[in-house]
């Protein structure tokens, strides 16, 4: 290993890590929905980026340690679902019609909303699955012939905005069935919802992470079913 | 529910941990004891003899050193379920991706017993009570497809902002309404029974 490449890769992950420490004390501090810590740290970042001329390439080589924990970090909402096995055993049709309403929901809207705004079909088709964990979003518009990168970015907008807006509309609109709000916000902002759910509480947690494998699986049939009746 | 708090962000984490070993209910403590190695333990011995309080920093040395080891013998092992979990899903026909095919295959392990939950809780909460931090890489990416979308930014993000709200309200609306009516059913399920097991245990007596 070259210098160069330590360097870098020391580089990046300390900048990441120092940015979402001071965007986790930010949150605290402020307590405010809009910074999110996720939200605060990306934007602070990009900014940076751009301002040193920083190459994207070799921040994403940098930062290989925290995406390569993206796996983990999702198979251990297996965890957090085990625990909650009871409730799931006990709520198992409403969670599969709510995931199975709300995915439902989520294409169509998101398809006729950038058509109707103007978008272009491209754009149309890219952020249909985007309601869905970033893997499987990338899978279905790579089946439905969309662009990887604006699907990245509306999965990653949508789930920012889930996890700022949920507390705020579960207040509003008096929704107080824990399930419910954990089923909601994994369906509509996948595991970076889920995030911000866990804070909640543990069971609101538990059934966000079933939510995304559900809505996620979901989406994935109803396209593929989709395609082979047109 | 104060043993939610370990789920919650790193810094209410630290705060709840001094809350609940105030009170010292026995099972939050233990949890959060094997989270972090709670350091209040320490101002408690602090009039003590200083051979106690040596005794007690070597062994709080010891149990930080103890759980740094096991989150990374854990953290491997979960590594480990992500390759199977990425095999399996390189062989399977559907576009289903790598990591819901290890978080099924954790689960599965879980529910057989082949793993106990307790040998991976360490990893698990630490993973997830730091998840967005994971998600940083992937966020940062948007910066490729800005100059795509340039000159639609604003009707995009609004795109994002209505379905969003309206994804939330129509899946939690069909959660209350299903549970509602199988909370129905079901009652009205074990009324018939008990109706029927009535009238049979009268029938059995009338004979």
């Amino acid at each position: 290993m070259d210098i160069h490449m330590i360097l870098e890769v020391s580089a990046s992950l300390i900048l990441t890590v120092a940015v979402f420490a001071g965007a986790v004390w930010l949150s605290q501090k402020t307590k405010l929905p809009i910074f999110n810590p996720l939200l605060v740290s990306v934007a602070v970042i990009m900014a940076l980026i751009t301002l040193l001329q920083v190459p994207l390439s070799s921040y994403e080589t940098g930062v290989g340690v925290i995406s390569a924990m993206l796996g983990p970090a999702t198979a251990v909402l297996a965890f957090s679902i085990y625990q909650q096995r009871a409730i799931l055993q006990s709520h198992f049709l409403p969670i599969l019609l709510g995931c199975l309403a709300g995915s439902i929901t989520s294409m169509l809207s998101a398809y006729f909303l950038c058509e109707f705004l103007g978008l272009g079909q491209e754009v149309a088709l890219s952020t249909l699955p985007k309601s869905t964990t970033a893997p499987i979003a990338l899978a279905v518009t790579s089946e439905l012939g969309g662009t990887a990168s604006i699907t990245m970015a509306a999965v990653m907008t949508t789930g920012v905005m889930g996890a700022i807006f949920s507390p705020m509309l579960a207040h509003l609109f008096h929704i107080k069935n824990k399930v419910a709000q954990g089923v909601a916000i994994g369906t509509c902002s996948h595991a970076v919802g889920t995030a911000k759910a866990l804070e909640m509480g543990r069971l609101e947690g538990a059934m966000s992470g079933v939510a995304i494998a559900v809505s996620g699986l979901l989406t994935c049939f109803i396209v593929i079913a989709a395609q082979t009746i047109m | 529910m104060d043993a939610n708090d370990q789920y919650s962000s790193p810094i209410t984490s630290a705060v709840g941990l001094e809350e609940t070993t105030q009170p010292g209910s026995s099972q939050s403590r233990e949890e959060t004891s094997s989270f972090l190695p709670s350091q209040s333990d320490a101002k408690k011995d602090s009039d003590k003899s200083d051979e106690e309080d040596k005794f007690m920093h070597r062994l709080k040395i010891k149990q930080r050193w103890g759980w740094f080891i096991s989150l990374c013998i854990q953290i491997a092992f979960l590594l480990g379920v992500c390759y199977v979990g990425n095999t399996i899903a390189s062989y399977l026909p559907l576009p289903i991706p790598g990591n819901i095919c290890s978080m099924a295959l954790l689960l599965t392990l879980l529910l057989t017993g082949i793993i106990d939950a307790k040998k991976i809780a360490i990893a698990s909460r630490f993973l997830l009570s730091y998840m967005s931090v994971f998600f940083i890489p992937a966020g940062v990416t948007i910066l490729t497809c800005l100059p795509i979308i340039q000159n639609h930014i604003p009707q995009f993000i609004l795109v994002c902002a209505i379905t969003t709200v309206t994804v939330f309200l129509v899946t939690a609306v069909t959660v209350m309404l299903v549970s509602r009516v199988q909370r129905i059913v079901i009652s009205k399920l074990a009324k018939r029974k008990s109706t029927k097991s009535h009238s049979f245990k009268l029938r059995v007596r009338e004979d």
